[in-house]
């Protein structure tokens, strides 16, 4: 046999191997027991929001303290933090400089200037170091961010590479202790172990981020 | 042939008795020795590096029937510590991999289409992978993990690539392989088949694989793919 027709004939059985099997791995999924997750308080179950339902979706499990997202301090050159009503956006202009931050309306007006201190660069840290707790359902998810509309909160940590950036949504829940709950790609939900006061501070912008203490 | 060995009551971190091999990280040095009588006329036998640029060896004062060298760690690279006789053969050699941390680093073989995991010179982790084809070939170099993402999922490519480690600016990682088929077959069609079952430049590895990767490898683990 020509290596020519010894490569085709690979192929063919590649591609033919490879439609069985993606049949079987269809099946199984299909087949699969529900994987476990862990709940939520009754409380903040609400009406499903539509666009993050995606019932196809299973959660990607992980275990506790699992850093699903991190970026090293040295790559980071920047933050999106927007909020309902308003948008803190930090930049500078080379790894380890001062970062500079503007804080505009939802219109995107101008409110408020201001250099990044300390408080902010360990801001940008911890938000860079997403650490979860468990994976949520993706109907649970989604009804525990219809409740938070008003509060939910959009980040993305900015680095200096060509590595697409990922956008968390992410809301302080009720729950007790509260804790914070995000999206990422709009399917994958988890509990994580980021701070509950990081966000508040984050949401008051310059007068809680200048500070270097 | 005989060995470098390690001589007694010095700092063993970094060494592999297996391979015989001392990692070390640049700017620090490892002691080794040569064990035991040696060839007849061992006074005769010349220490040195095949690559002098990677370390530096000094001799230090004897113990007793052996010789004491201290290798220092000059730019990242491996060599071979080669002792020499007069005749030009070697009677004994280890080898000297000088790397940017002597803790977990990450090292991924091209030709073998492997990947491996070291933990102060031990290895920890051994998996077969699936690199770049021709067209976009894994870089090789010396690298760090300077992001690490799971889930994810390429925009550019729009696939999935779970248990992402960055490794390089341009968005080359060792992650999850989603394909239908197993690593270990595309890794074989493509050495045998066809180069095209490659990847742009990513170094693929089995879910299994990839998800124990990416809980034991931080931020900042070096990554030498050769």
């Amino acid at each position: 046999m020509s290596l020519a027709r010894f490569q085709r004939t690979a192929l063919v059985l590649t591609v033919a191997a490879a439609t069985v099997g993606a049949m079987v791995l269809w099946i199984r999924t299909r087949s699969a027991a529900p994987r476990e997750s862990h709940g939520s308080a009754l409380h903040e179950l609400g009406p499903p929001q539509p666009q993050f339902v995606t019932p196809e979706v299973e959660p990607k499990p992980v275990s506790y303290g699992l850093e699903i997202s991190a970026t090293a301090d040295e790559i980071i050159i920047g933050l999106d933090f927007n909020l309902p009503d308003r948008r803190l956006t930090a930049r500078r202009p080379r790894p380890r400089g001062a970062y500079s931050v503007k804080v505009t309306d939802a219109s995107g007006k101008t409110l408020e200037r201001c250099k990044g201190g300390l408080v902010f660069e360990n801001a940008i840290h911890d938000l860079a170091h997403v650490r979860a707790k468990y994976a949520l359902e993706p109907e649970l998810g989604a009804r525990v961010f219809a409740n938070h509309a008003s509060r939910v909160a959009e980040f993305t940590v900015v680095d200096n590479t060509q590595v697409d950036g990922v956008t968390y949504r992410g809301v302080v829940t009720d729950g007790v202790p509260p804790s914070v709950t995000v999206v990422k790609y709009d399917r994958y939900f988890y509990d994580t172990l980021l701070s509950v006061e990081l966000f508040a501070k984050l949401a008051l912008g310059c007068s809680a981020l200048s500070r270097d203490h | 042939m005989a060995n470098f060995r390690k001589p007694p009551g010095v700092d063993l971190a970094g060494y592999d008795p297996k391979e015989n091999k001392q990692v070390l990280t640049v700017a620090r040095y490892a002691t080794v020795a040569l064990w035991g009588g040696g060839p007849p006329g061992n006074e005769k036998l010349k220490v040195e590096l095949s690559d002098p640029l990677i370390a530096a060896v000094v001799e230090q004062p004897r113990k007793g029937d052996l010789r004491i060298f201290r290798v220092t760690g000059k730019r990242l690279g491996s060599a071979k510590l080669e002792a020499k006789v007069s005749a030009g053969g070697v009677w004994a050699a280890m080898q000297i991999e000088v790397v940017q941390s002597r803790g977990k680093r990450i090292v991924v073989y091209i030709d073998s289409q492997t990947l491996e995991a070291f933990d102060s010179g031990k290895l920890v982790y051994r998996f077969i992978c699936v690199t770049g084809d021709s067209s976009h070939p894994t870089d090789r170099g010396h690298f760090k993990v300077t992001r690490r993402e799971h889930p994810y999922i390429s925009k550019t490519y729009n696939v999935p690539m779970d248990y992402a480690l960055f490794f390089t600016a341009d968005g080359k990682a060792i992650h999850q392989y989603h394909g239908t088929l197993p690593v270990a077959t595309v890794r074989f069609l493509k050495s045998k088949v066809s180069d095209y079952l490659g990847s742009h430049g990513c170094v693929r590895l089995s879910e299994e694989d990839a998800s124990a990767l990416f809980v034991w490898a931080p931020l900042g683990t070096p990554v030498e793919v050769k």
